[in-house]
């Protein structure tokens, strides 16, 4: 993967533009999509990541960041292809399901890992070095 | 993501609000997992098999294997402590690696 370098907070709409243009090369007028395809979305999705990290950081006010609904719906129109490609290819379904199992549960960790970074509570001096002291004090809460 | 040495932690800071809902979550199998990782990272006893490994795109960040169907992600901070990110279920990359 590229790192995609998000310079300036009203860059962030076109470096996602430019991530949807190469999407779209690579799911543009194929009937399957290969390993090699796959892990090459895999990666943009990553790219999308990293711009979502950089608005996660750089937004702390709430406030419209996709006026006209553009990367929203071609967000929506990706998940369409992808859900299209799965179901369009009966025969190789089981390698298919697992490729496309892997990229959500990779989606779906960058966004715990995301989630988990984007709350972190201010630093606590105090320092557990007991474990079954930690883990009861989480059991507690 | 290459292989890391063993690593010995100073101890555990603190966790997300996210994380701790994802730890009630867990299997008492997957829980009592996570309680042993975390013994093993403190007292630098870390197994190969649990692939240690550093996110490739996060310095700071590192993934470790509680089991099969489970992985702690946790930041490493500048002191040795660790922050705990997130836990929970990442068994088809296991399975397909």
């Amino acid at each position: 993967m590229s790192p995609l370098t998000v310079d300036k907070r009203q860059d962030f709409v076109e470096q996602i533009r430019a991530v949807n243009r190469r999407v779209a090369s690579n799911l543009r007028d194929k009937k399957k999509l290969t390993k090699k395809d796959l892990d090459s979305i895999k990666n943009l999705f990553l790219d999308y990541y990293e711009i979502y990290m950089h608005v996660k950081r750089s937004v702390t006010r709430p406030e419209i960041l996709d006026e006209s609904g553009i990367i929203v719906s071609t967000f929506e129109e990706y998940e369409r292809h992808f859900r299209s490609y799965l179901q369009s290819n009966n025969d190789k379904v089981v390698e298919w399901s697992l490729n496309w199992i892997d990229l959500l549960q990779e989606f779906r960790w960058l966004i715990l890992i995301n989630d988990g970074l984007a709350d972190k509570p201010n630093a606590d001096d105090k320092v557990s070095t007991d474990v079954d002291e930690f883990m009861a004090s989480l059991d507690k809460e | 993501m290459a292989p890391q040495p063993t690593l010995r932690i100073a101890g555990i800071r603190g966790v997300s609000p996210r994380f701790k809902r994802l730890k009630r979550k867990l299997s008492p199998e997957t829980a009592s997992q996570l309680r042993q990782v975390l013994h093993e990272l403190i007292t630098g006893t870390l197994t190969p098999g649990r692939n240690l490994e550093k996110l490739p795109s996060h310095g700071s960040l590192y993934s470790v294997r509680l089991n099969k169907t489970a992985r702690l992600v946790f930041e490493l901070e500048k002191d040795q402590t660790v922050f705990l990110v997130a836990v929970g279920s990442h068994d088809i990359a296991y399975r397909l690696s």
